[in-house]
């Protein structure tokens, strides 16, 4: 029986890898920026996904000499092999030529009142001098021979050669990239594309989708290479503090248990997971050791010793913290703190009441004599200096509401997206939505979008209005086309032009076509975004910066920056912030007035002094989310050492427990300095501030005179 | 080696300075014109000289056209002001050439024996129909343009 109680770590980790295997928790982990997202903000950004704008694929050459221009046409070539790769047509979309033709007296404005305002003889005496004289082809159009429809500017996109030009580059080609959203789809055509363009020397490419590719790599790598990292350390850590193997990988399978019953739990509550959260787990289990290291060097392994209550209050007040925290609705913070909750609890039981009948030795530390400071500090003055810093730093404090600033910053890619916007708007622009329950009122919302900013990007606006429909048919009718065409024959053959030649002019199919019904294929196949969501057609622009607050204060638009859809999810949660956060703070200093009693004061600096550090450094840097919630984290933790320097006989043993286990606890959130990503970067750094500040204190804290050495 | 070198020379003399005449069917009129003029291809530049009826040279630069005529009046059309001006240079300079890479963008290419069918994508279709490019003993005869309004314009060379 006693052997099998010695074994049962093993049995309940073989319990938990066989769940593990079985439920596969790992396959939920997302690299989507998406996961961080709530509630509409995750709907609308999820729906610009969709939109072709971001599908969109360009290639330009740097030059634009003749060598330039063929091996553009052959990259081309080779590119339009590939099924999934099309030549974007928005410029010369057939559908949409028929269309504009069909409804060309509607769609365009007039260069006349009315009839009266034409000398048709005139006009057609011009057109045939300049057929018979002029140096250039002239091509008459048949439709509206004496020019009333008034002809649209040309597009603004150079061309040379045929080619589109690229301002102060080369040629420019542009396509639309129609592979499925999914991750593997997106590695397939990307690996493809740079298959194709790796061979090819000073051309620049990009489409947005590589950001979700390159971009997944280097976080996937990072978090896969963070594990590892703090895993060899927090090894070689536990082995060289521990001495004793038994120990550690009894220590080592308890982790992994209590990381695979976080994952699982966490992944059965989402089923979106974003992978922060994971590197975020083996950090996390820097902490749990903490109650081993307690519970072992105070002999509760080797020794029958009462319930060890300072660890139990510890653990109590971190997971009533983190409890608190799982309140605020941002899915990362509360997939941190479950994923924390579940994994703490797993560890503490273990170390609690599973340990002690381990039969584990106990190994003596290698120092056993309290060491001596030069100098020290009185709690009061700590406090003083805390509060100081704090009352200073707290109106200079800088905040980051970007939650893209704490992806993965591909400067190369930014760099390249960058190169191409500057070149192809002169005006910078930002995407919005415009939504209404059917087309024809999209339609018109999209003109109102056009009208309050004339430099926007709104394709959709270009089609016919049913109110614009009516006006114009009423205007048409008044023109005086009839006389018009009756005019036209009479001087046609006077001036020289065969019989019947202008039969088609101002005929009736153009100047009265029947309302087009639009439907959303027929919108889609004009190359025009629309897309439907739950009885609601949404629709994109691009509007100019300096008309974007007006834009979005109209009732059916919406932003569609990624920027502005994180901050929304994070300005949304920042009340929820404060006040969990405040509550926490609060519930923190409760307990440890509580267990604390007299000490409090004493206590109270392992919290007070780590916050002012972490605020101190948010005067130079702006704070993110997740520096703000690591605080939180770094307040959790320290209230565990506050209660354990509570002792009213401070032993040499629980001071060294605290120091291993800030060792532990450095190794495991230090190692994430080593991130790109900076929302990991940015939990590292919090935590390696909050870590130096508790050190410190241990170090140069003055200890009470009543202090036995063990 | 030599006599290949004579042969390219000569061939791209041949190009270089090619005759023609062009014979324009005006379908609004019912009534057809004829130029003669000859064309010639440098690095930088392509020129229709036509010397019949009336003088006048049409030189295609790099980003504008010039116009001269008998009286020797100068005019410039940029192509950012009239784009559709470059494409009709570009278009008989790249059959000339017989480097049909450039026109891409604008036709669907069809070979055919002695014969190439250009047709004309969305991006041209308002003017352009098709175009016929017609070789005789692998050198290029004629081109044939049948513009949407019925009008054709054939230019012959002239060997």
């Amino acid at each position: 029986m006693k052997q099998l109680i010695k074994l049962s770590n093993f049995f309940i980790f073989a319990i938990a890898l066989v769940l593990f295997l079985i439920i596969q928790p790992q396959q939920k982990f997302s690299l989507k920026l998406s996961s961080m997202l709530t509630g509409e903000d995750k709907k609308f950004y999820k729906l610009t996904e969709q939109f072709t704008y971001v599908k969109t694929f360009l290639v330009a050459t740097n030059k634009v000499s003749k060598e330039d221009l063929q091996k553009l046409v052959k990259i081309k070539k080779e590119l339009l092999k590939n099924p999934l790769i099309k030549e974007n047509n928005k410029l010369n979309n057939k559908f949409f030529k028929e269309y504009k033709d069909k409804y060309k007296f509607y769609l365009n404005d007039f260069n006349y009142e009315n009839a009266n305002q034409i000398d048709t003889k005139k006009k057609l005496q011009d057109i045939y001098t300049q057929l018979t004289s002029s140096s250039f082809y002239v091509n008459i159009n048949k439709q509206d021979p004496l020019g009333i429809i008034k002809q649209n500017k040309h597009l603004k996109i150079k061309t040379k050669n045929g080619h589109l030009v690229l301002k102060d580059s080369g040629y420019l080609s542009i396509f639309t990239i129609e592979a499925k959203a999914d991750e593997k789809s997106r590695i397939k055509i990307y690996n493809e594309i740079h298959k194709i363009l790796d061979k090819y020397e000073d051309i620049q490419f990009f489409t947005p989708i590589f950001y979700y590719v390159e971009n997944s790599k280097v976080i996937q790598g990072d978090v896969h290479n963070i594990i590892a990292a703090s895993m060899i350390l927090l090894g070689i850590l536990y082995i060289l503090i521990l001495r004793n193997i038994y120990l550690f990988i009894n220590v080592a399978t308890t982790l992994a248990t209590s990381v695979i019953v976080g994952q699982i739990i966490v992944t059965y509550i989402y089923t979106d997971v974003s992978i922060i959260a994971l590197a975020f787990s083996t950090a996390i289990t820097s902490v749990s050791i903490d109650y081993m290291f307690h519970h072992y060097l105070h002999n509760h392994y080797n020794k029958k010793r009462k319930f060890n209550a300072s660890v139990f209050y510890g653990f109590l007040t971190t997971i009533s913290a983190f409890t608190i925290i799982s309140f605020i609705d941002f899915p990362l913070i509360r997939q941190i703190s479950i994923f924390t909750i579940a994994s703490l609890a797993i560890a503490y039981l273990h170390f609690a009441f599973l340990y002690p009948y381990l039969g584990i030795k106990h190994k003596e530390p290698y120092v056993k004599e309290n060491y001596k400071t030069p100098f020290s500090f009185s709690s009061t003055k700590i406090i003083l200096f805390s509060t100081i810093v704090i009352i200073i730093s707290i109106f200079s404090l800088k905040f980051d509401f970007n939650i893209k600033n704490l992806d993965y910053k591909n400067t190369k890619l930014i760099n390249t997206e960058a190169f191409f916007k500057s070149r192809l708007s002169k005006k910078k622009k930002a995407a919005i939505l415009i939504k209404s329950n059917n087309i024809n009122t999209l339609i018109e919302n999209a003109k109102l979008v056009k009208k309050i900013d004339p430099y926007s990007n709104v394709a959709i606006a270009k089609l016919l209005s049913a109110n614009e429909y009516i006006k114009r048919q009423n205007f048409i009718h008044r023109f005086g086309f009839e006389q018009l065409k009756k005019d036209i024959n009479k001087y046609a053959l006077e001036v020289g032009f065969k019989d019947k030649y202008f039969k088609e002019a101002y005929a009736n199919d153009l100047l009265y076509p029947l309302y087009v019904n639009y439907t959303l294929d027929e919108i889609k196949n004009f190359g025009i975004d629309i897309i439907k969501d739950n009885n609601q057609y949404i629709t994109y622009a691009l509007v100019s910066y300096d008309k974007i607050d007006e834009v979005l204060a109209l009732d059916f638009t919406s932003s569609a920056q990624a920027k502005v859809l994180f901050e929304n999810s994070l300005k949304r949660v920042s009340t929820d912030l404060i006040l969990y956060g405040s509550l926490t703070l609060i519930l923190i200093i409760i307990i440890l007035a509580l267990v604390t009693k007299k000490r409090f004061l004493k206590a109270f600096t392992y919290i007070v002094f780590p916050a002012s550090l972490i605020i101190l450094y948010g005067i130079f840097v702006p704070l993110n989310i997740m520096h703000i919630f690591m605080a939180f984290v770094i307040m959790a933790i320290g209230i565990d050492y506050g209660i354990y320097m509570n002792e009213p006989n401070l032993s040499h043993n629980t001071t060294l427990a605290i120091i291993y286990s800030l060792i532990s606890t450095f190794a495991g959130f230090g190692v994430l300095i080593i991130s790109n990503i900076n929302s990991l970067y940015s939990i590292a750094i919090t935590a390696i501030i909050g870590i130096l500040g508790i050190l410190f204190l241990l170090l140069f804290q003055k200890r009470p005179k009543k202090r036995a050495s063990k | 080696m030599k006599i290949l070198f004579l042969v390219i020379t000569l061939l791209s003399s041949l190009f270089s300075d090619m005759k023609f005449t062009e014979t324009k069917y005006l379908s609004a009129l019912d009534m057809e014109t004829t130029k003669q003029g000859s064309m010639k291809i440098d690095d930088n530049s392509f020129t229709i000289t036509y010397i019949k009826p009336t003088k006048e040279i049409i030189t295609y630069l790099e980003d504008k056209l010039t116009l001269q005529n008998d009286k020797e009046e100068l005019k410039e059309y940029t192509y950012e002001k009239h784009p559709k001006l470059e494409y009709f240079g570009l278009l008989l300079r790249s059959i000339v050439n017989d480097s049909y890479e450039n026109l891409d963008n604008m036709f669907n290419i069809k070979d055919e024996l002695n014969k190439k069918i250009l047709t004309a994508k969305s991006s041209i279709s308002g003017t352009i129909d098709y175009i016929e490019v017609l070789k005789k003993d692998n050198k290029l005869s004629s081109i044939i343009l049948y513009m949407i309004n019925k009008d054709i314009i054939t230019i012959e060379t002239i060997n």
